[in-house]
């Protein structure tokens, strides 16, 4: 059994070693297992996300997230869910997101309440309850444990996620739902207005996230190049029904098709019964 | 709502409008003729008529055109008779003048006027 156990190990241990070392290229000063396991579910859950593989995408997000705890990756989740069309679940990460990273840049945290608002307008989801940071966390971890990854839900087309080819008047280039970290690694960049937050060093005591320590994960996504969050289309709009749905249009249409028949009426009764305007007055 | 306050708003006029229409009633002896085929360049309309076949007079006759002619000059697509009284028949002859007083178009026609007091004539070339 034991024996079993190591031959698996070390039948996988080329492939291990390999990333590893990989990894260890690009971070070489903090790497450590948990950190590559965490950042190679990570990075297979973008692949999945990217393959439209959505539930294999959650599986790898949750897996990442149980290790190392960045907020970044609730967001993803939420993303994911948001495109199986399941805006209850994707509303829970995204607030769960908010809760866990409450002093995220203010540029990241409009995004995300943009993305609540296009969720909610699939949904509408209970009301946001702030809790304290520990509890944030918690329930956040709680919730990547609970969420269903084994769904069987296929894409759903998101009205949000336009292919944009770049109108006149917006500002941002093509976008699409994506997640919203998917920039190669890159461990010169610096820590990036919206890229994942670095990573802390594992710890064998507690799972909760130290978001002061070094990276290991950094991004190269640099300051103007978030293109992942997509501009809702005004989803706050009330829906507007077209004209000719519109009670008073058809009043109005139907009053005036009335008022041109009943007119017409009228003048042709009064002109059959008016006097002409020459009248001749023979006698025998 | 508006618009169904808008529509009572129209019925009413409506309503109101037929019912002035209503009241303007003709005479009981007003023949009214209607007259098609009209050119632009016909310019009067010189009408002869007999009533209960004897040739009508004009109380008002116009200079150089006999006492039993009569003209129109406006509106001559529709102008009126007003008919003695007692009258049963009337037989019209309108003929259309152009400004050198050559007949353009004509038409004839007749009514019983026990069952109608509306007439209309074709005019056609002659």
């Amino acid at each position: 059994m034991i024996s079993a156990l190591f031959a698996g190990i070390y039948g996988h241990l080329p492939r291990v070693l390999l990333v590893a070392l990989l990894l260890g290229s690009l971070a070489p000063q903090s790497a450590s297992a948990k950190g590559d396991l965490a950042e190679q579910h990570y990075s297979r859950g973008l692949a999945f996300y990217d393959s439209k593989d959505y539930p294999s995408a959650i599986r790898e997000f949750q897996a990442a997230y149980k290790i190392r705890q960045l907020p970044r990756i609730l967001l993803n989740i939420g993303q994911v869910y948001r495109k199986l069309g399941m805006a209850s679940t994707a509303l829970k990460f995204y607030e769960h997101y908010l809760r866990v990273d409450p002093k995220a840049k203010p540029e990241l945290k409009a995004e995300v309440d943009r993305y609540i608002a296009m969720t909610r307008a699939m949904l509408d989801p209970p009301p946001f309850e702030a809790v304290d940071d520990k509890s944030a966390k918690a329930a956040a971890a709680a919730a990547v444990a609970s969420a269903p990854s084994n769904v069987t839900a296929g894409p759903v087309s998101d009205p949000y996620d336009l292919e944009v080819s770049g109108k006149p008047t917006d500002p941002k280039p093509a976008t699409t739902g994506k997640p919203v970290d998917k920039m190669p690694l890159d461990k010169s960049a610096a820590h990036p207005a919206v890229g994942i937050a670095p990573l802390p060093p594992p710890s064998s005591s507690t799972p909760v996230a130290t978001p002061e320590v070094k990276s290991i994960l950094p991004t190269t996504m640099a300051e103007g190049q978030n293109q992942s969050l997509t501009q809702p289309p005004s989803v706050n709009k009330p829906e507007q029904k077209p004209f000719y749905k519109q009670p008073l249009f058809w009043g109005v249409v139907g009053g005036a098709a009335a008022a041109i028949t009943i007119t017409g009426i009228a003048v042709g009764v009064s002109q059959h019964n008016s006097l002409p305007s020459t009248v001749l007055y023979p006698t025998k | 709502m508006l618009s169904l306050k808008s529509l009572r708003d129209l019925l009413a006029v409506a309503v109101l409008t037929l019912g002035v229409a209503g009241c303007d009633s003709r005479p009981p002896n007003l023949v009214i003729v209607q007259v098609s085929g009209l050119l632009p360049r016909i310019t009067e309309l010189y009408v002869t008529m007999k009533l209960d076949d004897v040739v009508a007079k004009n109380s008002m006759p116009i200079p150089e055109s006999g006492t039993s002619a009569f003209v129109v000059y406006q509106q001559m697509e529709r102008f009126g008779i007003e008919i003695p009284a007692n009258t049963t028949r009337l037989d019209l002859d309108v003929k259309g003048f152009d400004t050198a007083r050559e007949v353009v178009r004509q038409a004839q026609g007749s009514l019983d006027l026990t069952q109608s007091h509306d007439l209309s004539l074709d005019l056609v070339t002659p």
